[in-house]
């Protein structure tokens, strides 16, 4: 009962119990070992095995398997070129060149607007302009810049604006905080962020707030980890951090931010009573790292026990990173999971000057950690910094942005 | 000769499923099986035309059958839909909607995990209420059309999130604010499992959530309800969140007695939440020696929050 998280044994034994218990005995059992084999084996970053596994599936085609993700193609390029970059990996050859020429494959244009599709021939998406757009981004070439057509994107945008400040995802589809934090992305990233673009925006994010601190993905929505990361990540595009504390209830989404951390496991659950999930290091973890900055508090989450999670838990065999122990590897998770290792190897710090000049979201430092009490920053665990706000390692949003200056 | 079930699809000029302009890069390429490309290619030969008929409203169900999440897919459903409900007389409409949230219920069971489908959902509803029943919402019978696909999956998975979601919509759509209906679905889910938050957040909402309706929850009701709940499971986080919930505007000074009875027993270890609420009662009262030492108390036993209560403590 001490160790636990906190569920008495007199309790009736409900579908909540079970599972939570079934997690920490597992996770326990491989915190056991590795204690036992004394510190000098605590596991580190298989970067080589991870930048294999990224390099793989880019450089050849994906098993027939994958026609699941058939509508996320440019997902399934943001998620391996992100996690290859931030391993240490680089674009060399024409991998770069390739990604891009994919990419702009997936364009839908007409002669009043553009967008990013789930792949060739389908319609423009939010989901897929935010992933094709960071994608390019991440080839970091000037040359393919140029085929984004800022206008019409700016014009695709208004059309998926609704009265009440959000977005949809697509015409006819769903509006949520996702839809509406990748169009803000997608906006800024490329500077038509407007007024007519954002009005009512914050506002309607401060309503999907709910009363346990986070938010839901739209108004009386349970809050949800991955939809919360999507309203803060969102409001630091809209306003700078001492504007946020006035819009949204500060206090409550500490509470519920740091809440999400569970004793034994170390990592992240996405709600109240659900389980750890390695992808929450990055939707709760890099949400966490903004608070900080917006909230002026200190750590909101103690990033030795999310490492020590990642580390010891979310690595697979023979390579890739995963949800929990028994889960096999995916490009989601191994994305996600390496955001959330460099926010743990990171502060986020906010620059005033440089918010108020380059726009709020280009106001956000990252700074390595070298505190030891804080966390343990061995170099063989290293990787790039992160900005969470656009999902990107510190540094591609700007060069994209600037490109776009007007 | 080209056909899927009835129909004949000879004459659809098929298209390719990757962009000619990318030939030769192995990047993103999903190496499709035969019957996916042969289906997808007819379909994304039937989008290019526009094609609205029976035979394209066929071939989006054999697509979406195999990938739910295909957006493009369900869009151009409800386009073939709408033009069919357009086409055919009043007696069609009952059947060809009905058909449909039926067809909408069977993929739901099938994709457990998706956005598309409850949104969808929601707008063949929206078809419905405006061609069956002349704009008249109460007509539409929402405990025989909706409940019994939501138990269901519920039974299956408690939580889950796109489920609960369309729970939500309709309690808005239909102005369900306070009905008891709803407050017996959350309190037998919560009868089964006091941990499914997702019950307790759509509790929350049935009773706060809407703001200008008529409707306003009953607060000593509502905190009898809750107190018992965590009674039931003194640890368990949900219902020491719906507490502080509905206690937010009031403060906590009233709940000091019953958070007492689990911060003060000797044979086990001391509930958190209640140890939390008890500082903050302190804090209120202004009792700073008082909130100081539970602060402290809360760092031993919560110590990965060690910085948090830290934080409050000082």
């Amino acid at each position: 009962m001490d160790e636990s998280n906190g569920i008495s044994p007199s309790e009736k034994l409900t579908d909540t119990i079970e599972k939570q218990l079934k997690v920490e005995n597992d996770i326990q059992d491989i915190y056991d070992e590795v204690l036992a084999q004394g510190s000098d084996k605590f596991p580190t970053l298989h970067r080589k095995a991870h930048l294999k596994y990224t390099g793989l599936f880019l450089h050849r085609e994906l098993p027939s398997a994958m026609y699941k993700l058939d509508a996320s193609h440019p997902w399934i390029i943001y998620w391996l070129l992100n996690a290859h970059l931030l391993l240490g990996g680089t674009t060399e050859d024409k991998m770069g060149e390739e990604v891009a020429r994919v990419i702009l494959s997936y364009i839908y244009e007409t002669d009043r607007y553009q967008g990013i599709s789930g792949g060739y021939g389908q319609l423009p998406h939010l989901a897929s302009t935010y992933a094709g757009i960071m994608s390019l981004a991440l080839v970091g070439d000037e040359k393919w810049y140029a085929k984004l057509n800022r206008t019409k994107i700016y014009t695709f945008l208004v059309s998926l604006k609704l009265e009440n400040g959000s977005f949809r995802m697509v015409q006819g589809g769903e509006s949520d905080c996702r839809a509406t934090y990748c169009a803000l992305c997608v906006a800024s990233i490329l500077g038509i962020l407007d007024e007519k673009l954002i009005k009512g925006t914050a506002e309607w994010f401060a309503r999907c707030q709910t009363y346990e601190g986070g938010f839901g993905g739209e108004p009386g929505d349970e809050a949800h980890g991955g939809y919360t990361f999507c309203a803060l990540a969102g409001l630091c595009i809209l306003a700078p951090p001492s504007r946020i504390a006035q819009i949204i209830d500060i206090p409550t989404l500490v509470r519920w931010t740091c809440n999400r951390q569970y004793a034994i496991e170390g990592g992240l659950s996405g709600r109240t009573n659900k389980l750890v999930d390695g992808c929450y290091s990055h939707w709760v973890g890099g949400m966490s790292a903004l608070l900080e900055c917006v909230s002026g508090y200190g750590q909101v989450v103690n990033r030795t026990g999310l490492q020590n999670y990642i580390l010891c838990c979310c690595q697979a065999q023979p390579f890739g990173l995963i949800d929990k122990p028994g889960c096999n590897p995916d490009f989601y998770h191994t994305n996600y999971v390496l955001c959330g290792l460099s926010m743990c190897q990171h502060f986020q710090v906010y620059n005033e000057k440089l918010g108020e000049k380059e726009g709020y979201a280009f106001g956000y430092q990252q700074i390595r950690i070298n505190d030891d009490t804080i966390i343990d920053n061995l170099e063989a665990n290293r990787v790039l910094p992160l900005d969470p706000i656009f999902g990107l390692p510190a540094g591609y949003s700007r060069t994209m942005r600037d490109y776009f200056r007007d | 000769m080209t056909s899927f079930g009835s129909y004949n699809y000879s004459d659809v000029k098929t298209l390719p499923l990757d962009s000619p302009e990318t030939k030769g890069i192995a990047v993103c390429k999903i190496l499709y099986s035969e019957e996916y490309k042969k289906l997808m290619s007819c379909l994304r030969g039937l989008m290019a035309v526009n094609e609205l008929s029976p035979r394209a409203l066929y071939m989006t169900e054999l697509v979406i059958g195999k990938v739910a999440a295909h957006y493009t897919v369900w869009l151009y459903r409800y386009k073939n839909i709408k033009k069919i409900v357009e086409e055919t007389d009043k007696e069609g409409w009952h059947r060809v909607l009905e058909d449909e949230l039926k067809w909408c219920g069977r993929v739901a069971l099938a994709n457990e995990k998706n956005y598309q489908i409850w949104h969808y959902r929601e707008d063949i509803i929206e078809l419905m209420i405006s061609h069956l029943y002349g704009g008249d919402s109460d007509k539409y019978d929402v405990e025989k059309e909706e409940f019994p696909i939501i138990e269901t999956l519920i039974d299956r998975d408690e939580k889950n999130y796109h489920v609960w979601t369309h729970r939500r919509w309709l309690v808005e759509r239909f102005k369900m604010y306070g009905s008891p209906r709803e407050l017996e679905f959350t309190e037998k889910r919560l009868a089964e499992d006091v941990r499914n938050n997702s019950a307790w957040n759509h509790r929350f909402f049935v009773l706060f959530g809407g703001k200008g309706e008529e409707f306003e929850a009953d607060f000593d009701t509502e905190l009898g309800f809750v107190k018992r709940q965590v009674c039931r499971s003194p640890t368990n986080p949900s219902s020491w969140n719906y507490l502080r919930g509905i206690c937010a505007k009031k403060g906590f000074v009233q709940l000091k007695e019953f958070v007492t009875q689990f911060t003060e027993q000797k044979e086990t270890d001391p509930v958190i939440p209640a140890l939390e609420i008890l500082a903050e009662i302190y804090k209120e009262e202004k009792q700073q020696d008082k909130w100081r030492e539970v602060y402290e108390q809360l760092k031993k036993v919560d110590p990965i929050r060690q910085n948090y209560w830290e934080s409050y403590g000082v």
